[in-house]
């Protein structure tokens, strides 16, 4: 499994956990915590994925090495 | 509304402030439950908290922050650690012990550093347990049912589901159970175990302490294992075990306030939202354009 891939899964991983335990808190019928969750999930994964390619916009522009 | 059905008694009625009570047990345990009238149980409490910290203090000697590197030791350094739970003993050891004497020579440990340092860190998450049954104490007309909330925040500590089993919730119970034990377990894979060390990684412990019983007792049967090899994955990890401990604070919150909603009759988190969600009116339609020669309506 290449490097990326590997760190790609474990952070799926943490996602997960972090998205069940915030559903879990925001919601305190299992229910609507579990039907909540693909979009939660989702959202969460989407608000990452913005938040790294600003932070490689902003290390391709401004870095210097 | 659920919160016109609340059965907590009016601030007139109540055996104290809530807020003060929760404060005073911050700083003394059993202070508040003494300013809520209740002394034997005050005592009962500054006994077991402050007592546990007093043994964690002798067996090591007072040298738990010695832990931290020499450049990271300032006078909010140590606050980011499970003895901040029981302020007053936390203050004290800083100012008594502090991070031992100047100059700052590494010092050998004593032979009881470990279990020392446990118990002091065990005495902040018990005060927290105090605390939040002041807090209940000071609003409930019961004596005996107030202390069902701050028994499922203690459980859920301990094992990180057993508040919810507590409840009856048996597949949330099991869902945070497999999740964060999972997710230390898998941690702790990754760093070899090099994460079960206050020592090597004072704030990652902090964090993963929170986990409670799978975290203390997986540091007791194979804590400071040597590291004789390149750990590739650590810091993801170290990330993961001290994670699993964090969200393991949200469980015992949901635990407190499912609890805490049952006891007084309060909405349950969610529910609110949901009713309200329910009660909005449909989405209102954009009425059709009349066609040529029809009156509109």
């Amino acid at each position: 499994m290449s490097e990326l891939a590997l760190h790609l899964a474990l952070f799926l991983v943490v996602s997960f956990a972090i998205v069940l335990m915030g559903s879990f808190y925001a919601d305190a019928h299992d229910r609507a915590a579990l039907s909540a969750l693909p979009r939660r999930l989702a959202t969460f994964l989407l608000g990452c994925a913005v938040l790294a390619a600003i932070l490689l916009a902003c290390e391709f522009l401004f870095a210097r090495v | 509304m659920a919160a016109a059905h609340s059965q907590i008694p009016p601030p007139s009625t109540r055996r104290g402030d809530p807020n003060v009570a929760v404060i005073l047990t911050w700083f003394l345990p059993g202070a508040g439950h003494l300013y809520l009238g209740r002394g034997l149980l005050a005592l009962a409490v500054f006994a077991l908290v402050a007592g546990i910290y007093a043994l964690g203090l002798w067996l090591s000697h007072g040298m738990t922050f010695e832990y931290l590197d020499p450049e990271l030791r300032s006078a909010l350094a140590p606050a980011l650690s499970p003895e901040a739970g029981n302020l007053g003993a936390f203050l004290w050891q800083l100012r008594r012990f502090g991070f031992g004497p100047e100059p700052w020579y590494p010092r050998p440990f004593p032979p009881y550093m470990r279990l020392g340092s446990m118990l002091t860190a065990l005495s902040g998450v018990l005060n927290i347990v105090a605390m939040a049954h002041a807090h209940v104490l000071a609003r409930s007309p019961s004596v005996r049912a107030s202390a069902r909330p701050a028994l499922a925040v203690g459980l859920a500590w301990l094992v990180p589901g057993l508040g919810h089993l507590y409840q009856g919730r048996r597949l949330r119970a099991l869902l945070v159970f497999v999740t964060l034990v999972g997710l230390f377990a898998l941690g702790t894979l990754l760093a070899h175990g090099s994460n079960l060390s206050r020592e090597r990684h004072f704030y990652y412990w902090a964090g993963q302490f929170l986990l409670g019983l799978p975290a203390l007792a997986s540091e007791l049967i194979v804590g400071d294992a040597p590291v004789t090899g390149e750990l590739p994955l650590v810091e993801v990890g170290l990330v993961f075990a001290c994670v699993a401990g964090m969200l393991n604070v949200l469980a015992m919150i949901d635990a407190f306030g499912w609890e805490e909603a049952e006891l007084f009759g309060l909405p349950k988190r969610g529910e609110e939202r949901a009713a309200a969600e329910h009660a909005a009116p449909p989405p209102s339609r954009t009425p059709a354009r009349p066609r040529d020669g029809e009156v509109p309506t």
